[in-house]
């Protein structure tokens, strides 16, 4: 009965560790994922910024040629 | 019946054994993960620093710009002015939401944490998507207006109301707006595919999540 017992708690054990190996596992590939996408956004971000700093030259530029299509 | 025991009191002491190397590796592996964690803040923070110091710069550059800008722009008198530094301000705003991106830690673990990430990344998508379809309304409209005005120099030219030398002038200053939103059509175009690509690892999540 003790060893039977005895048994129980190894098999718990073993199975306890294998559920948070494989939960630890899964969040590792989370973080990984959500890091990726964050590089992404940082990335799209600064394009962004670039943008619209462009844009606002181009409308410098467009307002030139307003001037030239009223004359 | 002896043999037996023993059999079973092997596998036990076996299984126990497994179970704390188990325990072991992972706890060293925990370990491993911290020290990555820590390394990557550590890079986080340089590229926050590099980003402020650029930052600097390019509003260094847009000052010097917008200095040349009111220049030019002096003789000419223009309605719309408000409500164009309105918009500027929207997209400002939009753009330091995206700052503090991913800094809320608190009460959350490590997979809620991740998703509230994933989160905060759909929604700054949803925005720079709204923005970049402004820009590209912006790009349309620039492109009418240089249609325009190649029409109205070449007709001026063809009625003789301007030299050949004015019309080169006005040709170069087409061209050059011309070539400037073609380099922010081709911009706006990668950053599409930026954020098509943003979505689908969003989506990937989301569907992991579920």
């Amino acid at each position: 009965m003790k060893l039977l017992k005895l048994l129980v708690v190894a098999i718990v054990f073993t199975t306890t560790s294998c559920v948070d190996k494989k939960a630890q596992e899964e969040d590792a590939k989370l973080e990984k994922a959500v890091q990726e996408i964050e590089k992404i956004a940082q990335d799209i971000e600064s394009s962004s910024e670039e943008i619209s700093e462009e844009i606002k030259d181009v409308e410098a530029d467009l307002q030139q040629l307003d001037s030239i299509i009223k004359n | 019946m002896k043999s037996i025991k023993t059999i079973i009191t092997v596998i036990a002491l076996f299984a126990f054994l497994g179970t704390h190397s188990a325990i072991a590796q992972s706890n060293k592996g925990r370990e491993k993960k911290k020290e990555v964690k820590e390394k990557k803040e550590e890079i986080k923070e340089k590229r926050k620093e590099i980003k402020e110091e650029k930052k600097e710069l390019r509003e260094i550059k847009k000052e010097t710009q917008q200095e040349e800008k009111e220049e030019r722009n002096e003789a000419q008198e223009h309605d719309d002015d408000d409500n164009k530094n309105a918009g500027d301000k929207k997209v400002k705003e939009e753009i330091n939401k995206g700052k503090a991106y991913g800094k809320d830690k608190d009460g959350l673990n490590g997979k809620e944490f991740g998703h509230a990430r994933a989160e905060q990344a759909r929604n700054e998508t949803k925005n720079k998507e709204r923005q970049l379809s402004e820009n590209e309304e912006s790009i349309q409209k620039g492109r009418s207006k240089i249609k325009e005005a190649k029409e109205k120099i070449k007709k001026a030219k063809e009625e003789k109301k301007i030299s050949d030398a004015e019309y080169e002038e006005k040709e170069k200053q087409i061209k050059a707006a011309e070539n400037k939103l073609d380099n922010v059509e081709k911009k706006v175009k990668e950053t599409k595919e930026k954020l098509k690509k943003q979505k689908e690892k969003l989506e990937k999540i989301k569907k992991d999540k579920e």
